[in-house]
């Protein structure tokens, strides 16, 4: 039988089970009546999410004015659907395990992740979109396909990074010719696996090729722009260290001076070191 | 990594191949550098 990222996928699923936490939330958001308690008490089932919400909003990134002590509190001001991307994200920092060193360092991995959700949401937040953490998310997931590869296809995955390393085509022309099809299609594989938002699985699928965006186009566009902004310094790397083609339609979409360019990059650097801190350790 | 100090300008080039230098964008890309205090070693 043909491997396809859906059959990948379905049998990687005994090793990268769906965020239960948020599945429960994005459950309870469906329901008219749950309230803040609702919501809180999920989240506090799970102390180590709990800390580590708490450590993210109260990060200089976030930049709140006051301390927010309680995930009652963060839900009042953050809200439910936004507190719940940060969920995912946070959740899905610790759900792959098992990926070898030899194929990908995975700090270097999730530091070019983490500024890419930075970049996004700055992104966002400049073109004047509201509900932004969606955006965070989605910068955060957008190679989540890739880990899939790295830990249910390692020796394939390897010689993907090492043609695109060496030899004179992208990462995912890479997988395509090795593996028969790429990182963005085993994103999607495993977003609509996990049932996360149609948005979120629209721009993990078209983060490279931007113009084929189905239902989100404008997030799309931000990711990959994000993706190329932190590829481009470079702040960590997803395996391949190139700078990804830039669809200039997309950089178009976001109606942003180029100016606009280098502040946001500046202000993620001073604060990237203390949210990957934040978010990938207890 | 995050080693704009210690990247040569071939090397750069190298990196950014499958990106346009034409293209406003990756013009400023190409030729922005983080003020060095922010640089921190990465892998």
């Amino acid at each position: 039988m043909t491997l396809s990222a859906t059959s990948l996928v379905n049998r990687s699923l005994e090793l990268v089970s769906p965020p239960s936490t948020y599945t429960r939330l994005d459950t309870l958001i469906q329901d008219p009546d749950s309230a803040i308690d609702d919501f809180a008490s999920v989240i506090n089932t799970d102390p180590a999410l709990a800390t580590r919400l708490l450590k993210i909003v109260n990060s200089p990134f976030y930049g709140f004015p006051s301390q927010i002590n309680t995930i009652s509190r963060a839900i009042t001001i953050i809200g439910t659907r936004e507190l719940n991307h940060l969920v995912l994200a946070t959740s899905v920092l610790n759900t792959f395990s098992g990926i070898p060193s030899t194929l990908i360092n995975m700090d270097s991995f999730w530091r070019h992740s983490l500024a890419c959700a930075m970049t996004a949401r700055q992104l966002a937040n400049t073109c004047g979109q509201r509900g932004t953490e969606r955006l965070f998310t989605a910068g955060l997931l957008h190679n989540i396909g890739s880990l899939v590869m790295y830990q249910s296809l390692p020796e394939l995955a390897r010689e993907a990074i090492n043609s695109a390393r060496f030899g004179h085509e992208t990462i995912f022309e890479a997988e395509q010719r090795i593996i028969g099809f790429d990182h963005s299609e085993v994103g999607e594989a495993l977003a609509l696996a996990w049932r996360l938002p149609e948005s979120l699985v629209d721009t993990i699928r078209h983060h490279h090729c931007p113009a084929e965006a189905k239902i989100a186009a404008l997030d799309v566009a931000i990711v990959h722009v994000a993706d190329i902004m932190v590829s481009a310094v470079p702040f960590g790397h997803a395996g391949d260290a190139h700078v990804p083609p830039l669809d200039p339609n997309a950089w178009q979409l976001l109606g942003l001076d180029l100016n606009i360019v280098p502040q946001i990059l500046t202000q993620i650097s001073l604060q990237l070191d203390s949210l990957t801190a934040t978010m990938l350790k207890t | 990594m995050d080693q704009q100090q210690t990247e040569s300008h071939e090397e750069r080039l190298e990196r950014f191949c499958h990106a346009d230098l034409q293209q406003p964008l990756i013009k400023l890309l190409f030729e922005f550098q983080l003020p060095v205090s922010n640089n921190t070693p990465d892998d």
